[in-house]
Parts: C-alpha cells; sequence; structure tokens
C-alpha cells in the first residue's frame, strides 16, 4: 500500500494517525472516567469491608482489575463512533495549519500532497485537570480503601441494658447491708466491693454476656453461702449465750458453752464473711463479760442473724419476683432465711428454712424468726409481738398437695425430724408438725427441740417436699414448674392437660408449656401474701440461674407479650 | 499559515490556472470596484454568483448602487445587456417575448419576437413591483436557461445572468418573491449605504447624469472559460460533508439555529453552496475548495432561502443572523474533540 503513496502522503497519514489515535485516547478515556470512578469507589468500599471483616483482598482485587477491563472495553464500545480516523485526523491538522482543506483534497486525490512542514505540529493538547481527576479520584478511592484504619467486625448493636443483673443487684445489696450491720470485718467486705465493682465496671452491653453472668451468679452464690454460714453461727453464738446467762460461772455448763463459744468465734473468724475482730474477740472471752455484756453482746448477734436472715429473704424475693415475667422459680438464695420466714421460696434444703411466705404457717423452726410470716413458736424463735404465732396445724395447704407427714420427732410432733444431735431444747416445740397437707415450704412441723440447728424437726420444717409446690428445687432446680401455679389460666389450653410440659424449661421456645396447672390454687387468705406464691423468688441458680438472666429486659418484655 | 502551493493531481484543477483566473478576476473586481465605491465585499460575491453561474437577486433601498452594478458587469465583461424594468402592469410576454403575427407572400403566421430574458445580462430592476404572474415567466429561463412560448422552446444565449433589484418589501407597491422565484437566485445580496468617506469619493468623482467609464476586462469567451474552470475546482468529500450537514441543520429540529425556521433550505441550496465555494476558491486562487470557502458564502446563499417562523420575525430575528447562526453551531469536523482534549493553538 505504500508503495503507491509518496513521502508526503505517508508523513501526513502518520501525522493524522496520531492525531487519531490521541483523540481517540481522550474519547476512550472520556467514557471511561464515569465507570471507573464507579467500578474504584465500588472497589474502596469492597476492600474496606473485607478489611474489616479481616477476609482476604485477593478476590477484590481480582474482580477489580475485571472490572477494569469491562470497564475499558464498554468504554471503547461506547466512544467507538466518535473515533476519529485518518479522515477525521488530516482535517483537524489541516484546521490547525489553516490549509483549506489541503489535506482533505490531497487525500481526496485532488491535488498533489503538499510538503510537510520542518517544525512540530501540535495540533491538540491534553486537558490535564479534566484528564487527571477520574485517575486521581479513583487512586484516593482505592488508597483510601486499602490504608483508612478499620476496626473490628461491628458486632450487633444491642441496646444497653437497663439495668444489672438481678445476681449483681443482690450481691450489692448485700454488701451495703452488710455494711450497715457492720458485722464483718471490713476489709473482708473490701475485697468483697472490690469483686463486685469489677463486674460493675464491665461495659453495659457485657453485663448479660454468658461469662458475666456466670461470674456474678458464682459471686452471688458464694456471698450467700457466706452469709448463710454466717448467720447461721451468729445464730448459733447467739444461743449459746443466752444459754450462758442462766448458767452460773464456772459451771460444767458453762465452761462447755464457754469452750463451744470459742470455737464458734474461731469457725467466724475464718469465714469468707468474718466477723469484725472486736466482736470476735468478745465472743472468744464471753466468760469474762459480765452479764450486761453478755446481754449486748447476745442482743447484737441476734439482731445481725435476724438481718442476715432478712437481708436474703426480703431483698431477693421482691426483685426477684419483679424481674420474672412467667413466674417461674428462680431462687437467687442459696438457701432461705435462717428461720425467718421470707416471701421468697426456700431452694436450699437447710435446716432453718421454713417455708416461705406464700405458703401457709410455717410449722416451728429453729430460727424462724417470723418476720413475715407467722410461725409456730419455738424455743429459738426471735418473733416480735408484731408476728404472731400461729398453731401448727393451721397450714393453709392447697387441697390436693398433701404433704407426708414427717416422722414423728422427739416432741412428738408427727411430722417432725428424727431427734437432732444437739441438747435438747426446753422449748416444747408447740409446732405439732402434723399438717397432714402441708401448704408450699411449711410441710410438717419441726418439732424440733432444743437449739441445736441440726436438731430434730429441721428436716421437717424443709420446704423440699414432694408436695411443696413452691420451687424447692434448690440451685439446681429452679424451683420447677411450681410457679405457674399462681398464674391466671392462660391460652394454651392447659387447664385440663397434664403432663405435657416442656422437659426444658431452661430453654422455652415460643409455643412450650412451661408448666400446667389443673387449677390454680386458691388465694391463701390468710396471713400468706399471694403475689409471694410459688416461691418464684427462689434464689435459683446454675442452670436456672443463666436460664432467668440470660434475658435482657427487652427480651423478657417480648416475651412476657407473648405470652399475655 | 499560508497555504502551501499545491499541485493538480489527476483530477484536480491545476494551480497554475486557478492562479490565472484569480488574477483576472482581481482584475475584474478592480475594474468594477472602480465604479462602484465601498462595495468591495458586495463586488467579490457578485462576481462569486457569475463565476457560479448563478442569478443574484440585490436588495436595497433606491440609488445604492444596485442598476450601476449590474451596469457595470455589462460594460466590463462586454456581455450583451438587457434593462427590464419591473412594474405592476407588467406582462409576462413582455419578459419572455411574443409572438407576432407576421404576413410573408401572402401568408400569415406567428413568428416569436424574443424578449429581453434573450440576453447575456439582464437586469431585472425593481423585480419585486411585478406582479407575481411576471415574476413567475422568469422562473423557467433562469433554471433552465430556455423559454416556451406557444409550445416553442427557446434556448437562452450562454451565458445567461439575471441580476435582479428588489427594494425592501416595506416599500409600497411591491410584491414579495414567491418562494420558487427566490430560490433560483444562487445570492441575494444586500446593498447598504454607503459609509460618509465613500459618499465623499461618490461626491468629488461622479456628476449626475454622466456615466462613469470602464474599461472592459474579459471578454464572454474568457468568463465562460473562467466559468468552466470554476466548475473544476476541487471539492473535497470532508467539505461536501460539511455543506450537507449546514443544509441538513437548517431544517427545524436539526439544530439550535433552526428553531427560528419554518422551512429550511433546499437541496438548490446545497448545489448553490458548492458551487459558490468552488467560484470563492477560483477567485482566490485555489485548484480545490475549502470549508472557510463554504462558510463565506454560506450567508448570501441561504439567507433568502431560509423561511422564518412569525414569532421569530416578531422577535426581530431575521434570515442572515439565523444563517450565521447556523454557520457558528455546525462544527467543521464532524465529530468533535472529547473535554480531555483541547485543539492547540497555531504558534
Amino acid at each position: 500500500m505504500h508503495a503507491d503513496m509518496s513521502d508526503e502522503e505517508i508523513l501526513w497519514r502518520a501525522q493524522a494517525g496520531a492525531v487519531a489515535r490521541r483523540v481517540n485516547l481522550g474519547w476512550w478515556w472520556q467514557c471511561l472516567a464515569p465507570a471507573l470512578i464507579g467500578i474504584n469507589l465500588a472497589g474502596a468500599g469492597s476492600l474496606l469491608l473485607f478489611r474489616q471483616l479481616r477476609w482476604p483482598l485477593l478476590p477484590v482485587a481480582f474482580i477489580l482489575i475485571l472490572g477494569w477491563f469491562a470497564a475499558g472495553g464498554w468504554a471503547w464500545w461506547r466512544g467507538r463512533k466518535r473515533f476519529y480516523g485518518v479522515r477525521e485526523g488530516l482535517l483537524r491538522l489541516e484546521t490547525h495549519l489553516g490549509w483549506h482543506n489541503v489535506l482533505s483534497a490531497a487525500a481526496a486525490g485532488g491535488v498533489r500532497w503538499p510538503s510537510v512542514p520542518e517544525e512540530g505540529m501540535r495540533v491538540i493538547k491534553w486537558r490535564w485537570g479534566q484528564s487527571a481527576q477520574p485517575l486521581l479520584a479513583s487512586v484516593a478511592f482505592l488508597l483510601a480503601g486499602l490504608f483508612v484504619p478499620v476496626g473490628p467486625p461491628p458486632k450487633p448493636y444491642l441496646p444497653p441494658p437497663a439495668q444489672l443483673p438481678l445476681s449483681v443487684q443482690e450481691v450489692q445489696k448485700w454488701t451495703d447491708l452488710l455494711k450497715d450491720q457492720k458485722l464483718v470485718e471490713p476489709a473482708m467486705m473490701e475485697t468483697w466491693e472490690q469483686r463486685l465493682e469489677q463486674l460493675k465496671n464491665k461495659p453495659a452491653q457485657d453485663w448479660y454476656g454468658q461469662e458475666s453472668l456466670e461470674a456474678a451468679e458464682s459471686l452471688h452464690n458464694q456471698m450467700a453461702k457466706e452469709i448463710d454460714t454466717l448467720g447461721k453461727n451468729l445464730k448459733k453464738a447467739s444461743d449459746t449465750l443466752g444459754s450462758m446467762q442462766g448458767l452460773p460461772a464456772n459451771s460444767t455448763a458453762s465452761n462447755d458453752l464457754d469452750s463451744a463459744l470459742g470455737q464458734q468465734a474461731a469457725n467466724m473468724e475464718n469465714g469468707g464473711l468474718p466477723l469484725r475482730q472486736d466482736l470476735d474477740k468478745q465472743l472468744a472471752e464471753a466468760k469474762d463479760l459480765t452479764p450486761k455484756q453478755l446481754e449486748d453482746l447476745k442482743k447484737k448477734l441476734e439482731d445481725g442473724a435476724k438481718a442476715l436472715g432478712a437481708m436474703q429473704s426480703g431483698g431477693v424475693s421482691s426483685s426477684s419476683l419483679g424481674q420474672n415475667p412467667l413466674g417461674l422459680t428462680s431462687s437467687p438464695s442459696p438457701s432461705a432465711s435462717f428461720g425467718m420466714s421470707a416471701p421468697s421460696t426456700p431452694s436450699l434444703p437447710d435446716p432453718y428454712n421454713t417455708g416461705s411466705p406464700g405458703s401457709p404457717p410455717s410449722l416451728p423452726a429453729p430460727y424462724n424468726t417470723g418476720a413475715n410470716s407467722p410461725s409456730l413458736p419455738n424455743p429459738y424463735s426471735s418473733t416480735t409481738p408484731s408476728t404472731p404465732s400461729l398453731p401448727g396445724p393451721v397450714s393453709t395447704a392447697p387441697p390436693g398437695l398433701p404433704a407426708p407427714p414427717g416422722p414423728p420427732g422427739p416432741s412428738g410432733s408427727p411430722g417432725s425430724a428424727p431427734p437432732g444431735s444437739g441438747p435438747p431444747s426446753s422449748s416444747p416445740g408447740s409446732s405439732p408438725g402434723s399438717s397432714p397437707g402441708s401448704s408450699p415450704g411449711s410441710s410438717s412441723g419441726s418439732g424440733s427441740q432444743g437449739s441445736n440447728t441440726n436438731g430434730p424437726g429441721q428436716v421437717g420444717a424443709h420446704s423440699n417436699s414432694p408436695n411443696n409446690g413452691t420451687g424447692s428445687g434448690g440451685p439446681g432446680g429452679g424451683g420447677g414448674a411450681a410457679g405457674l401455679n399462681y398464674e391466671a389460666p392462660t391460652d394454651l389450653r392447659a387447664l385440663n392437660k397434664v403432663g405435657e410440659v416442656s422437659k426444658n424449661q431452661q430453654s422455652p421456645q415460643p409455643g412450650d408449656m412451661l408448666g400446667l396447672s389443673k387449677s390454680a390454687p386458691p388465694k391463701n387468705t390468710g396471713n400468706d401474701e399471694a403475689g409471694s406464691s410459688g416461691g418464684a423468688a427462689g434464689n435459683g441458680s446454675g442452670g436456672d440461674a443463666v436460664w432467668r438472666q440470660e434475658l435482657t429486659p427487652q427480651e423478657r418484655a417480648k416475651l412476657n407479650r407473648y405470652f399475655k | 499559515m499560508d497555504t502551501p502551493a499545491s499541485t493538480a493531481a489527476a483530477g484536480g484543477l491545476d494551480p497554475s490556472l486557478a492562479q490565472d483566473a484569480a488574477k483576472t478576476l482581481g482584475q475584474l473586481r478592480s475594474a468594477i470596484a472602480n465604479v462602484i465605491f465601498g462595495q468591495e465585499e458586495l463586488i467579490e460575491l457578485a462576481v462569486t454568483g457569475l463565476l457560479a453561474g448563478g442569478h443574484i437577486l440585490l436588495e436595497g433601498l433606491p440609488g445604492l448602487g444596485k442598476t450601476e452594478l449590474v451596469k457595470s458587469f455589462s460594460k466590463a465583461l462586454r456581455l450583451d445587456t438587457k434593462r427590464v424594468q419591473f412594474t405592476p402592469d407588467l406582462l409576462p410576454g413582455d419578459i419572455t417575448g411574443n409572438p407576432v403575427l407576421q404576413e410573408t407572400n401572402g401568408e400569415r403566421r406567428f413568428v416569436f419576437q424574443p424578449g429581453p430574458v434573450f440576453t447575456n445580462l439582464m437586469l431585472a430592476d425593481e423585480i419585486n413591483r411585478a406582479s407575481p404572474k411576471t415574476q413567475s415567466a422568469l422562473l423557467e429561463a433562469m433554471q433552465e436557461r430556455r423559454v416556451t412560448v406557444l409550445g416553442q422552446t427557446h434556448v437562452l444565449p450562454e451565458p445567461f445572468f439575471v441580476l435582479a433589484t428588489q427594494n425592501p418589501i416595506e416599500l409600497e407597491g411591491t410584491y414579495p418573491l414567491p418562494e420558487a422565484q427566490v430560490d433560483r437566485f444562487l445570492f441575494k445580496l444586500e446593498v447598504l449605504r454607503a459609509a460618509p468617506e465613500v459618499l465623499q469619493k461618490i461626491v468629488a468623482q461622479r456628476r449626475l447624469g454622466e456615466e462613469p467609464m470602464l474599461t472592459p476586462v474579459m471578454t464572454r469567451e474568457e468568463l465562460l472559460n473562467l466559468i468552466a474552470l470554476a466548475r473544476r475546482v476541487f471539492l473535497p468529500p470532508v467539505v461536501a460533508e460539511y455543506i450537507a450537514r449546514l443544509v441538513n441543520a437548517s431544517h427545524p429540529g436539526q439544530s439550535q439555529a433552526a428553531q427560528a425556521i419554518k422551512y429550511g433550505a433546499s437541496p438548490r441550496a446545497a448545489i448553490g453552496l458548492a458551487a459558490a465555494a468552488r467560484a470563492r476558491a477560483l477567485i482566490q486562487g485555489r485548484g480545490y475548495a475549502g470549508t472557510e470557502d463554504v462558510q463565506a458564502v454560506a450567508k448570501p446563499v441561504l439567507q433568502h432561502r431560509l423561511i422564518l417562523h412569525y414569532q421569530a420575525r416578531l422577535e426581530g430575528l431575521t434570515a442572515p443572523e439565523v444563517t450565521n447562526r447556523l454557520v457558528a453551531e455546525v462544527p467543521v469536523e464532524a465529530k468533535a474533540l472529547p473535554r480531555t482534549l483541547a485543539a492547540a493553538k497555531v504558534s
């Protein structure tokens, strides 16, 4: 082809071709620019996302390169109609030179090709401002996608819980009360407070995490156990002091009691909640105290035991009942009060547990102080005048829930426990303990004789009887379905069904039956309070606690609405 | 940068011929410019029109030198010239000629008596004062350069030009030329009032009632050669494409400027543009036409062919203005540059 061309024609056509290529590049770039910016913007977003998710960036790079090629092809296809050829290049050249279309005429064979001027021809020039903008923007996007710092993957947003978990709240309450009582050694109280603060100082979003709940539950149980132990020891010491008061000094009995007191003081000194040192010292040297000092000390210990009992019973139950939308049993308290009737369901089979306030009057229990529920007189009871003791048979257990009478105790109480090992109390053990259909948590009377806390009748007083029905499962059981007994019949048509209860109450699914009741038990019109029925306030532990406390308030509210 | 001296290719015009023609045509323009003062552009366009073989419509107020221009061409070209003063009572036969009953040897027969149209250069003075019927009598003569009377066709002499003058239609006693008639004119040239300096020159050199002296420049045959030479001027495809785009853009909807146009230019206008561009290229001594030539003749070729909207006329738009807008709007390059590129300035 070039053989037929003159040198001028070859040169001019080459010049025109160069112009055309530059123009075509310009058109291609102009068509490509928006697509390139879009692709790189999307690529930058993808890079950020992949980096945040810790995914490999190679797929993004691959897709990005693929996108560039595709956009390049698309831009070529889109701009091809505007592309220049040699003819347009020549026209551009002659327009630039002002040569009246001589090149076009020469290309068409009208005239001969003119000679190429010696000076270089710069027909068109790049507008770098407009040309470079898309490129710079693309590079900026990609650099931003590669180097902008990204955080860890975002956690699903959970609104911070409105309140601390129940166990933490209770530990806080107990801590405050213990500090008010000034029974415990302050240094140890600080240790407990530090552990509590560690839980409280966690981010609110983590309060209901599994780890936090377990830690809180552990602390809660530990403190409850220590409170329980301290309460028992205080009560024992108080009783011993009471016994010492009537005995002549240096008598054998007095000496025995003194040594027992020393032992008890040692026990209290070594516990997780050690008795304050001055009190402990007084206790250890009780023999040397004057009657007046003895009386004061006894009073102080009694008050302390009472306060500890009330601490666990009152505070826990109210909160737990209020927080439990399903009315399911949870027993935050590892043990019920020390013989003091508490609104919560006794959940631990301890000898001092005499039932919940929702239950019918409990039979005499050694430490039943009858704070909230009428109790039968017992020698250790520090019942206040405002809490009338009721005779044992006044059990108002709902019909149909008969409790098997306990074995006769030494006091002749038919339902009392076998004789304990402690010294017999002079207290007659007025509770007959023969309540045939014992109410939840009350069961039969204790017939407890003597001050031995492990003494007879305590078993009978324990509420963990088959008839209890008040969430007596203890830490592991969490009270079971008894809490539903006082619920109104639901829409689950459960009134006539028996036995089709969800086996897994700790992780119920919507629609699962959590409990069945043929009918709601009659409201106790006696001294017991319906609001505390069922022992729902039982201080469950372990799985029960987790089940209860892993739900956020919002989740509980939703479940509540669902079951309504 | 000057246009390089090109040489003719196989199908092109020899540049030396073009240069010679340009020289002769320059003499013609100078001769006429010695009579018509201060109208160099008008003279060049008139020469261009004649060289393209087209008819020219001169529009202007009385006394501006329209008739004088035509008479000057007649003298300079040594052409047979006839003048017809168009009046409202002028009949078509008064232009084309009438059959006359003659008796020869006792036999009576009609003999065609040629009218003033049978000449080389016809001056149709104040053409818009005649009735449309009479104006239309010129249609066949101008387009086909022949006249048919009573079934007999009579060929007009070569060359045949109609140089018509008309007064602005706002004047009393005028009839607007029909579109078909107007389209026959290659150019419509506006004769403008002379500047004071020109007027001073006119006053100093001209006497009332005295004909100016003008030396003939070329013969009829030489003019025909030049016209033939102009037709051989090469029109590159890019120029033809430009003409096509320009004419197409004059139609409504095809361009921004055409929004004021009701009817655009006809293909005859495109042909006229090409012919006028060739003639202009020859006048400038080039054997090929360019887009600049097209742009230079676009206004006289297109302005009388564009029918504007009534609303556009009310807004004060005129056909010359719209033509200028068209030329400005339609780029020489069919394909534009991208935004990322700019045409470099000529150093």
